[in-house]
């Protein structure tokens, strides 16, 4: 069995189950801190999504971890909520600061509508040209899989 | 209901003492030993479903007791997870490469240790439920039985399974069933292309799972024209090599290459060679299959259009590298950081070089040592390969393109 993992953050459960479910066949496991579903990709392949709350004091370190499964991470924040924003930004600065792993940072919107160009997320955030910021809709699984199609990018243009 | 068993090996034991307790109170039958020896002891009687080891452990160190664990039959199937104080990348990166299932740093919370006990024994339940074709396999080196004889040995007893074989860092997939090569991976190569890249492998090791098989048929051939045709392919390919300086060697353009006119195949593996190409790299790089662009290679290297570095110049190459500076020293440190900036003025030569925005990050990433780009170096860095990206990516496509990703008018993402 070949398993790839994305670990997903954001500073509430409920943004995170609303994410995994949209994409799971099923969610395996929720704790207060974690939800973890699986999408059964083929007979052989499997990718395992964890999505983690992030707390005050940052996650747990051993899951900022260049792990042998994990192909990257998704950071979401609420776009009309100031307050996620800045509980990830410290997050988004300590992960881009470390090394170059496939990030992609996440405003969820409710109604899809925005207005700001995502460049000026982007140099707020300084991310990499790689290191996508990108807008979604949570109730919308085609656009939260677009996400995840976008990290995948990613880690495949790290093959060429 | 049968209790999961997990083995624990740790130095201390009283530093897993909350986790004994609880792994014990979630149901588990947890064994503890304080040293490698006793722990491999007792995996033989024990039969752990699970096992967690500290890489620092008396008598047999941890990467030790995972590689006499993985070399036992009885033993080979047991997830392994190593425990380690040690924070370092390329700890890490050494556990990985060896195949360990799992790699977490002392100390550890407790709930997370839990859910990854949890998450490893459910995929076991789930994988043998899933797996119930799964009876018997065998493994073996490829010195001692090639891919061919592998491959011939299923086809003759019209066995259905997966053929694993390992060579350096790669690992090739080849599934049959009854007997039929029905499809093959081997990094972003197709199925035919992954198997004649890996007939040719003299060197690894391969392991045979007999199992049901469901996937769809990738190929096109019979198994006996497969067959035929490996070794074809090998013998041509022994030929060509023979008449070759060593595949590993360092090459180089050749003086009169400007000269000379060539084909699009030749213009191709030209465009290849860069300072540090070996002939194998030329290869693997092209676009052809392996066999073509070997041919193509030997004909350029007859006319002189390649020609191996000399030695002399691999060393000074190599020499001016060591010698390019210490890192302890601020001198080349401060030289190295303000000839990055400016070469952050210069326009960017591809898309990898500009790649942060920011000077300050740059230089922080750059203090802090290895980044995760430098980690591709490492060998099998990254579990997946490219051709398993491409199937995620396209299921996750499909899903949307069928529908099944709900509403997708708004057109929100870039």
């Amino acid at each position: 069995m070949r398993i790839g993992e994305i670990a997903i953050f954001s500073p509430g459960l409920e943004t995170n189950r609303k994410f995994v479910e949209a994409v799971c066949d099923e969610v395996v496991l929720e704790t207060e801190s974690l939800v973890f579903g699986r999408v059964q990709i083929n007979n052989q392949l499997v990718l395992h999504l964890y999505g983690l709350k992030l707390s005050d004091n940052q996650p747990n370190p051993s899951w900022d971890l260049v792990s042998k499964k994990l192909l990257g991470y998704v950071v979401l924040f609420n776009w009309n909520q100031n307050e996620s924003l800045v509980a990830v930004k410290p997050f988004v600065d300590a992960l881009t600061a470390r090394y170059d792993i496939p990030l992609i940072v996440v405003a969820t919107l409710q109604n899809g509508q925005h207005s700001i160009p995502e460049q000026i997320v982007n140099v707020d955030f300084g991310l990499a040209k790689q290191n996508q910021f990108t807008f979604c809709k949570l109730s919308d699984p085609a656009s939260i899989k677009k996400v995840l199609i976008s990290l995948i990018d990613q880690v495949i243009s790290d093959y060429q | 209901m049968e209790r999961k068993r997990i083995l624990i090996a740790v130095k201390i034991a009283q530093q897993i003492q909350e986790l004994r307790n609880a792994l014990i109170s979630k149901g588990y039958e947890v064994k503890v030993v304080d040293n490698g020896s006793a722990a491999l002891a007792l995996c033989r009687d024990f039969l752990p479903h699970v096992m967690l080891a500290e890489v620092e452990l008396p008598k047999i160190d941890g990467h030790h007791l995972f590689r006499e664990i993985k070399s036992q039959t009885s033993t080979q199937n047991i997830p392994f997870i190593l425990l380690s104080k040690h924070r370092s990348v390329e700890e890490r990166v050494h556990s990985m490469n060896m195949g360990v299932d799992d790699y977490i740093n002392m100390p550890f919370d407790i709930n997370e240790m839990l859910l990854r006990f949890e998450i490893i024994l459910k995929e076991i339940d789930r994988f043998e439920a899933t797996a119930t074709g799964v009876s018997k396999g065998f493994a073996g080196k490829l010195v001692d039985m090639n891919v061919l004889e592998v491959i011939q040995a299923l086809h003759i007893g019209k066995k259905s399974g997966i053929i694993k074989i390992q060579h350096e860092a790669k690992e090739g997939l080849i599934f049959l069933k009854d007997g039929e090569v029905i499809d093959a991976t081997l990094e972003q190569l197709e199925a035919s292309n992954a198997v004649f890249r890996m007939i040719i492998w003299a060197e690894g090791s391969f392991r045979v799972e007999i199992r049901k098989i469901e996937q769809p048929r990738a190929f096109n051939k019979l198994t006996q024209e497969i067959i035929k045709e490996g070794l074809i392919f090998r013998d041509r390919w022994e030929q060509l090599r023979r008449a070759l300086p060593p595949l590993l060697a360092p090459i180089k353009l050749g003086p009169n290459v400007a000269r000379q006119n060539f084909n699009a195949e030749e213009k191709e593996i030209l465009s290849k060679i860069d300072e540090h190409s070996r002939l194998l790299d030329l290869v693997e790089r092209s676009r052809s299959n392996d066999l073509k662009a070997l041919q193509v290679a030997a004909g350029l290297f007859t006319r002189g259009a390649i020609v191996e570095k000399p030695a002399e110049e691999v060393r000074q190459n190599g020499a001016s590298k060591e010698n390019s500076g210490n890192l302890n020293d601020p001198t080349h440190l401060s030289n190295l950081i303000v000839n990055f900036i400016e070469k952050k003025t210069e326009p960017a030569k591809n898309g990898f070089t500009d790649r942060r925005h920011g000077e300050r990050r740059q230089i922080e990433r750059r203090l802090r040592g290895r980044r995760w780009s430098d980690l591709k170096t490492q060998k099998n860095h990254l579990y997946l390969n490219k051709s398993e990206l491409l199937i995620i990516r396209e299921k996750l496509s499909d899903n949307i393109a069928n529908g099944k990703g709900g509403d997708d008018q708004h057109g929100m993402l870039f």
